[in-house]
């Protein structure tokens, strides 16, 4: 059942539709309700554990990018 | 503690190895009767449940407490050719306050539950933890956030204005001069200089501290009499610190307490006794043996009808410096 949030003075409470009447009848107004979800109920996200990059896979992978950087590098003119 | 080794009271026989009936009893299992708890919280505003106001003013029923105040007019010009007309220049008022904090608490126990806890779960362990670590600095929070909530509302009785808490950000090097300015209120309030009281939140008192070394220091260099006024003046208060939960201008009372989401953050909260009144109307507290009722378990429940209230023609013996509530104004020193 959702709860409302009540305010009087100093004090906020949080009732039940059936308790509403009661506390309005002393003077409480209801106000907005800005309550941020408990942080234990918070999924937390899977950490990302990257994979450790094998030398092999390291080796094969530059040369590769230096031999297309080289070859798109423009050639100078000649004067 | 260390395992210690007594011997056996339950008159059972020797071992299989012919020694001695000896049990081993380890005293950290079977005597951790005394709980581990969190450090206990305590009534920081002790002081204003001991006001001489609680027993001043009457009952009119059991949640209506009245207080009595008298206001006349001043004097004007005299006239020696004419006799005035002569009319009723007082007035008597009695301004109603109404309890409205009714709170309870209530728990079963079962008696196997002692047995088998080793009677760590009595009820008298169990009541300590609730007074301790619930329901003292539940009242704490209701106590402080009752009397800004009041304050706030309330004129000041000199000007009929109305009064705004100090809201400067406390470093070292101003927090001195706003204190004095907090006393100078009062003083001009005609407030009792004995008997204030300075409830601050330990980051404040930390400041409070070093503006009183540094001004101290100062005073020695500047000579025997270039003494600080203002740090005199800090010698003339209790000074109290408070955790700076504790000193907040709203909170959720659902369940016990909780800071609520936009709660300020008071820095400073300086009072005299008077000013306030703590009444409490009614309190109950009573455990029931087990019984039918209760299904074999033993019962224990308390309840309280108390409030906190300022007294209107005293606001000015209540000073405040508040700050938002996403922190206080722990400004260190730049020095």
């Amino acid at each position: 059942m959702s709860e409302i949030k009540l305010r009087k003075a100093n004090r906020i409470v949080r009732v039940t539709e059936n308790e509403l009447d009661k506390y309005l009848s002393v003077g409480y107004v209801v106000v907005p309700d800005k309550k941020v979800q408990p942080t234990s109920t918070k999924v937390e996200e899977p950490v990302k554990v990257e994979k450790p990059v094998v030398e092999s896979q390291k080796v094969d992978a530059e040369p590769k990018s230096e031999v297309f950087s080289q070859s798109k590098k423009p050639r100078k003119r000649r004067n | 503690m260390p395992n210690y080794v007594a011997p056996a009271n339950n008159g059972s026989t020797g071992t299989h190895d012919g020694t001695n009936a000896i049990g081993a009893l380890n005293y950290a299992d079977e005597y951790q009767r005394s709980l581990e708890q969190n450090f206990p919280w305590v009534l920081n505003y002790g002081a204003l449940y001991a006001t001489p106001n609680n027993n001043r003013f009457r009952w009119t029923s059991s949640k209506t407490i009245e207080i009595p105040s008298i206001s006349t007019t001043g004097r004007v010009d005299a006239n020696r050719d004419t006799i005035a007309f002569a009319q009723r220049n007082y007035q008597n008022a009695w301004t109603p306050l109404t309890l409205e904090n009714e709170r309870k608490w209530s728990t079963l126990v079962h008696p196997r539950d002692i047995d088998e806890t080793n009677m760590v779960a009595t009820i008298g362990n169990i009541t300590q933890v609730f007074n301790e670590e619930h329901k003292f600095p539940e009242m704490d929070a209701y106590t402080i956030s009752k009397i800004y909530a009041d304050w706030s509302v309330a004129k000041n009785p000199d000007t009929g204005k109305t009064l705004t808490p100090d809201t400067t950000v406390l470093t070292t090097q101003n927090i001195l001069s706003v204190f004095d300015n907090l006393m100078l209120k009062m003083d001009n309030g005609r407030v009792p200089a004995n008997g204030r009281i300075l409830y601050v939140p330990f980051e404040i008192q930390t400041i409070l501290k070093e503006a009183e070394k540094i001004s101290r220091s100062m005073d020695i260099t500047s000579g025997p009499n270039a003494i600080d006024r203002r740090v005199n003046r800090l010698d003339q208060v209790q000074v109290i610190g408070v955790p700076s939960t504790l000193m907040k201008t709203l909170y959720d009372f659902t369940t016990d307490y909780a800071v609520a989401d936009d709660a300020e953050q008071i820095n400073m909260f300086l009072v005299h006794p008077l000013a306030v009144i703590t009444p409490v109307s009614y309190t109950f507290s009573r455990l029931d043996a087990p019984s039918a009722m209760s299904e074999g378990k033993y019962v224990y429940y308390e309840e309280s009808f108390e409030d906190v209230f300022i007294l209107a023609n005293k606001a000015n013996a209540i000073q405040f410096n508040v700050s938002d509530g996403s922190g206080t104004s722990t400004s260190t020193s730049t020095s």
